[in-house]
């Protein structure tokens, strides 16, 4: 039977900003990816301002309503990688196979490590220990361990924070009966729409509904894993982050400091994650061909298009070309209020032919010695003159997907 | 972001800062709550942040010209 241990850092963001200023610490705390502005959401809260009520969701000026002395602290975001890559660190000199599955969480399998669950469980006190001596006194994580990772992850979702739950034969069945089905990795608020008005509500009752009956509103394959997870079974391997799948697409999204009415103004925010997308592709040695830009509008509508191109391509100014030709045939009547661009249908550059036309060659060049500087220093140390006005403002929180952060 | 003085501790491979001067002041017991890298271009740059009973402080070190700044004073 295996053995896995689910690891998650207890409000990561806005732990590691008080383990960097202790002035910080037991205040409610929101730390967000552009300062204290209005129309900034909250990345992350203190435990502090969860107990005040405010969510993840909710942007900064709803915080301050709720709770007008939490502090308002800009994303650092250097600083989150950097300790993720330590407790990454720690987790892989336990086993190999540690699989990141986000910023602040990763699943160790300790199969062949550990005879049994006491010995994983020393190991997950070793761990805590671990974190605060060597990265941070402040710093918490709650671990959840079990017998697969749907199970471990759930364990570690029970108790917060500094938790650690184990889930065997001998508690599993309680924790099946009592767990709500939205609590179950997976299983978001959506999905329980569909399931409630069925009757089911907890994990036990979707364990014990009829396949059949399942199939009937779910599609045969979604039936067997809602059913499969409401009995606490998943086969799903632990996959280290050095096997991860190549990225399929890379794209950027913005929102703009205040809703425009002149699609004129969201184009040089395009044109500056247009960059960022081209840069990233180059960055990766990939190309590619399937544009796709998206617009939200201030009453939370959306539009979205994509292109594909005849051939493939890792030019910014290209990608936002094809991105402004969309937007452009486009007639908007609602002010805009973000933006976003990605590009998928994407080929490795290696396999490109060599270029023949002399302005293809002579922009390659340009855009070989731009990639140069800014790698020696830093990005956008060389960038297009029409992008001088908002060069700093416009960043991105990262996803928290990018599952090769330890290379 | 303004060049300080520091005087630092060397164990091992890894340095502490101890004290550092800025404008003629000596800020001093400082505690280290937190160290990272990161890259800005090519070059590796080092943050601590460090506080004393009144403030914390965010020092800057750039290995390739042994320069050090105050980031940030709270």
């Amino acid at each position: 039977m295996k053995i896995i241990l689910h690891v998650d850092m207890n409000s990561y963001f806005a732990t590691a900003e008080q383990q960097s200023n202790p002035f910080l610490r037991g205040k409610p705390v929101c730390v967000a990816g552009k300062g204290s502005g209005e129309r900034t959401i909250c990345a992350a809260l203190s435990v502090e301002a969860k107990k005040m009520g405010v969510k993840g969701i909710m942007s900064v000026w709803e915080a301050r309503n709720l709770c007008p002395d939490i502090i308002v602290v800009a994303a650092d975001f250097n600083k989150y990688q950097f300790i993720s890559r330590q407790l990454f660190s720690i987790l892989e000199s336990y086993s190999p196979n540690v699989e990141i599955f986000s910023i602040d969480e990763a699943f160790v399998d300790l199969t062949r490590i550990c005879k049994n669950i006491e010995e994983a469980q020393n190991i997950a006190l070793d761990i805590k220990a671990r974190l605060k001596s060597e990265v941070g006194d402040y710093l918490t994580c709650s671990i959840g361990i079990s017998h697969n990772k749907l199970l471990a992850k759930l364990a570690s979702e029970k108790q917060k924070p500094d938790g650690l739950t184990i889930i065997d034969k001998n508690n599993l069945n309680d924790i099946l009966a009592t767990t709500p089905i939205e609590d179950v990795c997976g299983i978001g608020p959506r999905l329980s729409k569909r399931l409630y008005p069925l009757g089911i509500k907890s994990m036990q009752d979707l364990a014990q509904t009829n396949l059949q009956r399942l199939t009937h509103f779910f599609n045969p394959r979604q039936a067997k894993i809602l059913k499969m997870m409401g009995q606490g079974i998943d086969y799903e391997p632990v996959l280290p982050y050095w096997q991860f799948p190549l990225e399929k697409s890379y794209g950027h999204s913005y929102t703009l400091p205040k809703n425009v009415f002149k699609k004129e103004e969201a184009f040089k925010v395009l044109l500056k994650l247009a960059e960022k997308v081209a840069r990233r592709l180059r960055k990766a040695k990939v190309l590619g061909r399937t544009i796709h830009i998206y617009i939200r509008f201030f009453d939370f509508t959306s539009y979205g298009e994509q292109t594909t191109l005849t051939h493939f391509t890792n030019d910014g100014l290209e990608i936002y070309q094809v991105g402004l030709k969309i937007i452009t045939k486009y007639h908007f009547s609602k002010p805009i209020r973000a933006v976003g661009i990605s590009i998928t249908n994407l080929k490795n550059s290696v396999d490109t032919p060599a270029l023949l036309l002399p302005e293809d060659i002579k922009n390659n060049e340009v855009i070989k010695a731009s990639d140069a500087i800014n790698d020696r220093y830093g990005e956008f140390t060389l960038f297009r003159a029409s992008l001088t006005k908002i060069k700093d403002k416009v960043q991105n929180i990262p996803d928290g997907r990018n599952k090769r952060i330890m290379l | 972001m303004q060049p300080i003085k520091v005087l630092i501790q060397f164990d091992g491979p890894k340095i502490k800062p101890l004290a550092f001067r800025r404008n003629d002041r000596l800020y001093k017991n400082l505690k280290l709550n937190l160290v990272y890298h990161f890259k800005e271009g090519g070059q590796t740059i080092f943050r601590f942040f460090m506080s004393d009973e009144a403030n914390s402080y965010q020092l800057r070190f750039e290995p390739e010209t042994l320069e050090w700044f105050l980031e940030d004073n709270n």
